[in-house]
């Protein structure tokens, strides 16, 4: 079947891209001044300390060489060694995964409802008083920087009322009642601006596919303008939609950074950021390809999801 | 009584622009049965006439004045809702000019014609899904139980104006309106549609109104014609009797400006100017800015329709006196004077 085909061949392109990726990275990482044992180490251990980090994690050998034993070691699946933490980064990047996993799919799960359903009524009710509302609370949305909003609302519940906890993270596989309550503000933060955008797509997609020739011979033929909408119009808008909320996923990754940092959530954005502040190489490098390869998952689906869409494509 | 009659219709838009008057005064009446032309170059104003019909003018546009009796029924006083359930689709039905926007491009074929018919009829849906199958082979497409799960793209032109056709015949409407629905097509294939038209007139005692610039079209399927200009209907007439005795300036012009065959390109008279516009048309008569028979009264009077032959009516001040096949119509006058 084409598909199949066509995913697979989707996904073997990846390979390049990703080689890319690790081979910017690494090279960025390495020519960033500074020390990274000494970093790690303060100033007051002596030399012989310092020289025997160095050698055990090879930083003396020439930069081509690192390069091409962590590209091997790479292949088979080992992205090193955290000097940092003293532990294999793939063990590290394990137990980081699943608050950033979980912030970033509940942030969607509260996104894509909203924004549609915001969008198409606002579609609906083009240039009434109901849409100018929603759109702008969408520009305002869509405006708001996430690391802003994050610390306002930490001000507003957390500090003048004390209804949620700042800072923190529990497990919702563990406690969901407690992970919900310090959910709330990370998961909002990442949503607003992913909300925003989208409904204002799905807005703008909508009005567009409702001035459509086929529209009109719904209408013509006695079918409900409810199912005009939701069944005819919204088919046609979803293209436009699928790609940016396959694209999203790089935002999503970009904010969770922030999010993380801010809320001091122990997921990979936070390690990313501690990573790059303290020059602890493999982890910078192993996060970069992970967040990569989340984001070039999203196109791929993007693309195969468009078949699904519109019958008009064609995959061979 | 006729199965529709449409009074004194008059539809505008209200732009920012300023108010087009694309339908203004139109009158016309269709027999059970029948098939009616309306004819008139782009822009003037015969879609909008026809959507007028079924209700379909949305905003900025609104029928301002006149009526629309469908059977007796006054469609321009019932709401959306009753529109929607009881006369779209089921009284009357409508083919576009260009199916291949008129369809959605995400459903297949046999998904819209049977969404149609399950909301206009209490057919369950695999009944819906076997009348789907009946009507495309009615209307001709080949291997219809398979085409059926075929989406719009797939078909040819011609096979999607057929589709298009097979919906409006889906509930076995009283009238049917054809909205320039071979203006896309090319000619050979354009001959089939019609021809198909032919056949649903006959086997399905259905009315037509027919929606085309093209005076050939109109001679193909149509009894009665009535020829429209600048948003009214200037002249109306069995076809034979208005091909044979146009009363009406412009209808001569429009029929010396038919493209022929056998005539050279010289020979063609195409009609000197360009239609004004409909938010500011002429006073008086609204041919009169490009009528060679225009004089000084036609400024300040707006010619009516008057009978000028056996169901045959023209609204020109030539004719507001005579009504007579004996004096030699204009057309002639104007060939003359043109040898």
């Amino acid at each position: 079947m084409g598909l199949l085909r066509y995913t697979i061949r989707r996904l073997l392109q990846l390979i390049p891209v990703l080689f890319g990726i690790v081979t910017l990275t690494f090279v960025m990482m390495h020519a960033l001044p500074g020390d990274p044992v000494r970093l790690w180490l303060g100033t007051e251990p002596g030399q012989e300390l310092a020289d025997e980090l160095i050698e055990a994690h090879g930083f003396d050998r020439p930069m081509h060489e690192q390069y091409v034993d962590y590209l091997v070691r790479l292949a088979q699946g080992d992205l090193g060694h955290s000097f940092v933490y003293n532990r294999p980064v793939v063990d590290l990047m394990w137990e980081r995964m699943e608050p950033t996993l979980v912030v970033m799919g509940l942030s969607y799960l509260v996104a894509l409802p909203v924004a549609l359903g915001l969008g198409i009524y606002g579609a609906a009710r083009h240039n009434r008083a109901g849409d100018h509302v929603s759109r702008f609370a969408g520009l305002a949305g869509i405006s708001t920087p996430n690391f802003w909003l994050a610390l306002m609302m930490i001000y507003m519940f957390s500090y003048n009322f004390g209804l949620l906890p700042a800072t923190g993270y529990t497990s919702p596989f563990v406690d969901p009642v407690e992970a919900a309550v310090l959910l709330i503000m990370p998961v909002l933060t990442l949503a607003t601006a992913q909300t925003a955008l989208l409904m204002r797509m799905t807005r703008s997609s909508m009005i567009e596919e409702m001035r459509e020739d086929y529209v009109e011979t719904a209408r013509a033929y006695g079918i409900p303008e409810r199912k005009i909408l939701l069944r005819h119009s919204f088919r046609n808008a979803l293209l436009p939609l699928v790609t940016i909320v396959g694209l999203q996923v790089s935002t999503l990754l970009g904010g969770s950074v922030i999010v993380e940092e801010i809320f001091a959530i122990p997921g990979l954005g936070r390690l990313f950021f501690d990573s790059v502040i303290e020059q602890d190489y493999s982890v910078a490098v192993g996060v970069t390809l992970f967040f990569s390869t989340l984001f070039l998952i999203g196109v791929v689906l993007t693309d195969i999801a468009y078949a699904y869409i519109d019958p008009r494509i064609k995959y061979d | 009584m006729s199965l529709l009659e449409v009074e004194n219709l008059r539809t505008y838009f209200f732009t920012p622009a300023g108010i087009v008057q694309a339908v203004d005064g139109v009158s016309f009446e269709v027999d059970a049965g029948e098939s009616l032309g309306i004819v008139g170059e782009s822009g003037a104003g015969k879609s909008v006439a026809v959507k007028s019909i079924m209700g379909l003018i949305r905003d900025p546009g609104r029928i301002v004045e006149g009526s629309v009796r469908f059977d007796g029924r006054e469609l321009t006083e019932l709401s959306e809702a009753e529109l929607r359930r009881e006369i779209r689709g089921n009284e009357i039905s409508i083919v576009f000019q260009d199916a291949m926007s008129a369809l959605n491009p995400v459903f297949t074929v046999g998904s819209q014609l049977e969404e149609v018919i399950v909301e206009n009829t209490d057919r369950s849906p695999s009944a819906a899904r076997e009348r789907a199958i009946e009507l495309l082979d009615d209307v001709g497409i080949p291997n219809p139980d398979r085409r059926i799960d075929e989406y719009p793209h797939q078909y040819s032109g011609g096979m999607q104006q057929r589709a298009m056709i097979a919906m409006a015949l889906a509930c076995d409407p009283r009238l049917i309106i054809a909205d320039e629905p071979t203006t896309a097509l090319d000619v050979t294939i354009q001959a089939g549609i019609l021809e198909l038209f032919d056949e649903i007139q006959e086997t399905h005692d259905t009315s037509i109104v027919y929606v085309t610039h093209d005076l050939g079209v109109v001679r193909e399927v149509c009894d009665r014609v009535s020829v429209m200009y600048l948003g009214r209907v200037v002249e109306s007439a069995p076809y034979e009797e208005l091909y044979r005795y146009p009363k009406h300036p412009y209808t001569q012009s429009l029929l010396n400006s038919v493209v022929t065959p056998d005539e050279i390109l010289d020979e063609i008279n195409p009609i000197g100017g360009t239609m004004p516009s409909a938010v500011s048309p002429p006073s008086g008569c609204r041919f009169r800015t490009r009528c060679p028979e225009a004089v000084e009264e036609c400024v300040h009077v707006t010619p009516r329709a008057r009978q000028v032959g056996d169901s045959h009516t023209a609204a020109c001040l030539l004719y507001d006196e005579s009504n007579s096949h004996e004096e030699p119509t204009l057309r002639e006058i104007t060939n003359q004077t043109n040898d």
